[in-house]
């Protein structure tokens, strides 16, 4: 059965290639506008390094994007979904300690979010300069630039709350025109000096690796070709496994022909140093400069867009697997899994364009760029291995010798990445901040688990049933549902069974616990009933896969229609008569707030987790609001939360010694 | 005691009508009363068990003011059942 989200996502269709086209190549695909500037710098321009640059280039696309992702790690399929989080859901079992890759390659995932943006719009905006009459106008680093590249991002950030359904029918065609461009810039230069593809023998980039001066640091610049390499497994759910494969044909040849272009352009343009010059641009014929800086505009705001959304599905699949505190998700249009998060739109915003004015130009961007993302593939590659061996049960000695391979390779990007580091102070920070922020929230709710209090249901039937009958005691609802996180069939939390019957009793006709049910499949929606007590005491657990929003009123209405249809339950009307002004049943959610009690007393390290995880709860969203609970009635309960009760208490009473006259 | 173990007490305890349960802890010291709650952990093995006197608020296993009557016994403290 297909459990995809949308089961003709993998047919290959010229729309379906074009929609892969328009959504997960950005990011790879407008590398060219800066890689060739990076290799090159200041240094002096020569065979040595021009050839071993663009051989490890194309042999980097070759292992790094070509075999591991689009061959190997695009198997690794969760129903039709990838990304880290799929294959984490896919693997979890297998190891006990995952979730820290799995939070790290998050983390560095959605870090990459905050540069990729301004590097690749910058880069584009900065092309301007070589217009005749705007060089003198338009200088990287110049208030100007960064003036209309801040603007283009904060543009960019604004219009994300009205979906992108309209216009992104043309980041298909728009990224087509940009590709073909690309070929065909790189073509015409690869015509007037075809020698250049001998540097397509891998012995240039073993030669410049280990010959040139310091060339082992080049993989820092090398590696920026293959950063948007990660966006094509995170975004299998929406293109197909086909698609992506079949598109990358045509993008592969475009990109590899670029790169030698620029080359080939760089072995005869007859100077020593680059002198601040953009091999990009300068391939480029000059009565074509400024359409081609208008479609390179283009294909980096769609490449930002497509990292943006990337964004938002990546924090709202870390919300389901409980790796992120609940937060606002909004369906801005009706297409399906589009969604805006207002909270992480803020904070890619403010770290773009505080990116932007930190580092000024695109130049220095590159030395920040590529860190993160160096991580994010070292955690899919551990993460793979495990799919590998346990999933597709390969043979020890070939996942081993994948991961001696790929780890290699993955290291030494990262280690040529690490030399930048003083460069990229700021990125570690908010890298800090997005872990913390899933360590906490992962870890705190693994021990406050571990603290909440199960009962067995059976020991309070007929207690269910003298409340439920019990005329003395005012009516509180008909129909009664909490939320549950107990999985058993026949238990419930202990607060629940608190709520209903310390103090002031409530009394229903019908009492319904709701258990939420998180599965490894993405896609998933199904419920089952327990019936308790006929028609008295009811629970239900909707499975709920980790793509799905969780709109549990409209759930829970569907259920009991079903169960009205099907004259398995009595819709209980109200019993004060009021029912013929409306037959409708009156339903009231309980939802318990838990607040960590003062009574508790913890090791340094639980009580810290705690105490911030408590904090980040009362930044996130209410537990009714997240649940979608805003229909029907909800009344919040306040319960404090005891972990450990202090035991030892020495009060002693003062006896007082003189008499009252 | 096991965590595997911890499933098949729980299985027999709560369907058995005698609820009064003596469990002896490895220091000797011998609990009895009533379970009326329990705990898991996040593979759902039950690891800690609550105990109270069967005089105390059986419903509950709470006091008026909300704190909690009996013991919480650790799994890997209990020697020995008895119900």
């Amino acid at each position: 059965m297909d459990t995809s989200k949308n089961g003709n996502n993998n047919k290959v269709t010229i729309g379906s290639l074009l929609v892969a086209l328009g959504i997960i190549y950005g990011d790879i695909g407008t590398s060219p506008l800066y890689v060739f500037k990076a290799i090159i710098g200041h240094r002096v321009i020569n065979e040595q390094l021009v050839f071993g640059g663009i051989s490890c280039v194309f042999w980097t696309l070759v292992f790094q994007t070509t075999f591991k992702y689009i061959w190997l790690t695009l198997r690794a399929d969760n129903h039709g979904e990838g990304g880290i989080f799929s294959l984490y859901a896919l693997v979890r079992r297998y190891g006990k300690n995952l979730v820290i890759p799995t939070i790290l390659g998050a983390t560095t995932l959605l870090a990459d979010g905050i540069i990729t943006p301004p590097i690749s719009v910058a880069s584009a905006i900065e092309g301007l300069g070589l217009v005749k009459g705007l060089e003198d106008i338009v200088v990287p680093g110049n208030f100007l630039t960064i003036g209309i590249v801040v603007t283009i991002l904060s543009l960019l950030f604004f219009f994300q709350r009205f979906g992108t359904e309209a216009i992104g029918k043309l980041f298909g065609p728009i990224m087509t025109v940009w590709f073909a461009m690309l070929l065909v810039l790189g073509l015409n230069q690869m015509i007037l000096h075809p020698e250049i593809l001998k540097a397509l023998n891998p012995y240039y980039a073993y030669d410049l690796l280990m010959y040139y001066p310091s060339g082992f640091w080049l993989l820092g610049a090398v590696f920026l070709c293959t950063t948007g390499a990660e966006a094509l497994y995170s975004d299998l759910g929406h293109c197909g496994l086909k698609n992506i494969r079949l598109s990358w044909f045509f993008v592969k040849v475009s990109l590899v022909f670029a790169y030698l272009g620029q080359a080939a352009w760089l072995m005869h343009q007859g100077k020593e140093l680059l002198e601040g010059r953009n091999p990009f641009f300068e391939i480029v014929p000059n009565w074509f400069l400024l359409p081609s800086i208008i479609i390179a505009t283009l294909a980096t705001i769609i490449a930002s867009q497509a990292l943006i959304s990337g964004s938002y599905t990546l924090i709202s699949e870390a919300i389901n697997m409980n790796f992120w505190p609940r937060v606002l998700v909004r369906q801005p249009t009706e297409s399906k899994g589009q969604i805006y998060i207002p909270s992480v739109n803020a904070i890619l915003w403010f770290g773009c364009v505080l990116m932007m004015v930190y580092f000024k130009e695109s130049g220095h961007m590159e030395a920040a760029y590529g860190f993160s993302i160096t991580i994010t593939m070292m955690m899919t590659t551990l993460l793979l291995s495990y799919f590998l061996l346990f999933k597709l049960k390969w043979n020890k000695i070939y996942v081993y010798l994948f991961l001696l391979v790929f780890s290699t390779i993955e290291i030494s990007f990262f280690i040529a990445n690490v030399a930048k580091i003083k460069e990229r102070w700021m990125f570690l920070f908010f890298e800090l901040f997005i872990f913390m922020v899933m360590y906490v929230w992962y870890y705190a709710r693994f021990i406050h688990k571990q603290f909440v209090k199960y009962v067995d249901l059976g020991k309070y039937t007929q207690l269910f049933m003298e409340l439920s009958n019990d005329k003395n005691i005012p009516p509180f609802s008909t129909h009664l549902i909490y939320l549950t996180k107990s999985s058993v069939r026949h238990e419930i939390d202990e607060k629940i069974i608190h709520s209903i019957f310390s103090k002031k009793p409530k009394r229903a006709d019908v009492y319904w616990f709701l258990h939420i049910n998180q599965t490894e499949e993405p896609y998933t929606l199904s419920y089952d009933v327990s019936e308790l007590i006929d028609d008295k005491v009811i629970k239900v657990t909707i499975n709920m896969g980790f793509k799905i929003m969780p709109r549990t009123e409209l759930y829970f209405k569907r259920i009991v229609q079903d169960l009205v249809q099907r004259k398995e339950l009595n819709l209980h009307t109200r019993p004060d008569g009021s029912t013929k002004y409306n037959n409708e049943p009156d339903y009231k959610f309980v939802v318990i707030h838990k607040f960590l009690s003062v009574e508790n007393e913890f090791a340094i390290k639980d009580g810290l987790l705690l105490q911030v995880y408590f904090f980040l709860k009362r930044l996130g969203l209410s537990d009714e609001k997240a649940f979608g609970l805003d229909k029907s009635d909800v009344v919040v309960e306040q319960v404090p939360l005891v972990y450990q009760p202090v035991s030892n208490i020495q009060l002693v009473r003062e006896e007082k010694t003189q008499a009252i006259h | 005691m096991e965590t595997e173990f911890s499933e098949q007490f729980y299985e027999k305890y709560f369907n058995s009508s005698n609820r009064n349960v003596e469990i002896t802890l490895r220091s000797e010291r011998i609990v009895k009363g009533v379970i009326c709650g329990f705990y898991r952990n996040d593979e759902e093995h039950i690891i800690k068990w609550h105990i109270v006197d069967v005089q105390d608020g059986l419903v509950l296993g709470s006091d008026a003011f909300g704190y909690s009557t009996g013991e919480i016994i650790q799994l890997e403290d209990i020697q020995h059942v008895a119900f």
